[in-house]
């Protein structure tokens, strides 16, 4: 890989939505995932060098973005603005693609512990196999698999608990 | 269909890729060109620089006062020595008036 401007440029667009999307779905604020993918990319300009082809492009720039996210999210405590239990009724049936279902599951993926959420993240919005996510955290498959057990756990315990009446039935 | 290939059907769905508000391509060009030394490193050069500096103070001052409590203490020796031999010195014109 080459640092010379217009190749980075161009590297910088194809992969942005990527990267801002992993740092939005791991913080919970667009603010702070764009100040996250700057970051990453300016790292990717300091290392474009060292790296070889586009997958390991993508690998490299999944995970810096994980783990600047989440050091930025600890930086600040990162919590969900709205907790579930304070989010109102929905007065329809949820349906699968019910944008305030999809909102109250975000939130409670933005409230589970950071190696848990990492771990969903990947899973679910980039479509990684629980084999390439413990590759790219540096933990072993177990440990993926157990983080993604307790996670959706615990978001079914909270998905279900935000059930509106209708639907319970 | 399972409610956990339902819930995951949801997450996919829920945590779909958001595209950033704006490119932040020209934002990021802007960042990796700006020329001059990373700020972080130099505020670690200035603060050791400080701390030697401070120490190296330290050092010159404890010496300047070690010197002067040194120079002090000689002064006070030699005013005795004077003052004895001025002692020593009337006995001695005593003894010689008695002698003659």
């Amino acid at each position: 890989m080459s640092s010379d401007p217009d190749a980075f440029a161009q590297l910088v667009r194809v992969h942005q939505a990527m990267v801002f999307s992993l740092a939005r779905h791991l913080l919970g604020d667009a603010d702070e995932a764009e100040e996250v993918a700057q970051e990453v990319f300016c790292k990717l300009f300091q290392h474009a060098e060292a790296l070889e082809s586009d997958r390991h492009v993508l690998f490299w720039l999944r995970r810096v973005t994980v783990h600047q996210a989440l050091d930025h999210g600890r930086r600040r405590r990162v919590r969900p603005r709205v907790g579930l239990e304070s989010a109102p009724e929905p007065l329809a049936p949820a349906a699968e693609t019910d944008p305030w279902r999809a909102e109250r599951l975000r939130d409670a993926v933005a409230a589970l512990p950071p190696e848990q959420r990492a771990a969903v993240v990947l899973r679910y919005e980039e479509d990684m196999e629980p084999g390439e996510i413990a590759q790219l955290l540096r933990v072993s498959v177990h440990t993926v698999k157990s983080r993604l057990q307790r996670a959706l756990r615990q978001l079914r315990a909270t998905a279900s608990a935000c059930q509106p009446e209708t639907s319970r039935r | 269909m399972t409610i956990d290939r339902e819930l995951e059907n949801e997450l996919r769905a829920a945590l779909r890729r958001q595209p950033p508000p704006r490119d932040l391509t020209p934002g990021v060009l802007a960042a990796v060109c700006r020329p001059g030394p990373r700020p972080r490193r130099w505020v670690a050069v200035l603060a050791a620089a400080c701390v030697l500096l401070a120490v190296v103070a330290g050092m010159a001052q404890w010496r300047e006062q070690a010197a002067r409590r040194q120079e002090a203490a000689a002064r006070a020796d030699a005013r005795q020595l004077v003052f004895a031999l001025r002692l020593t010195a009337a006995d001695l014109g005593r003894v010689q008036r008695h002698l003659h």
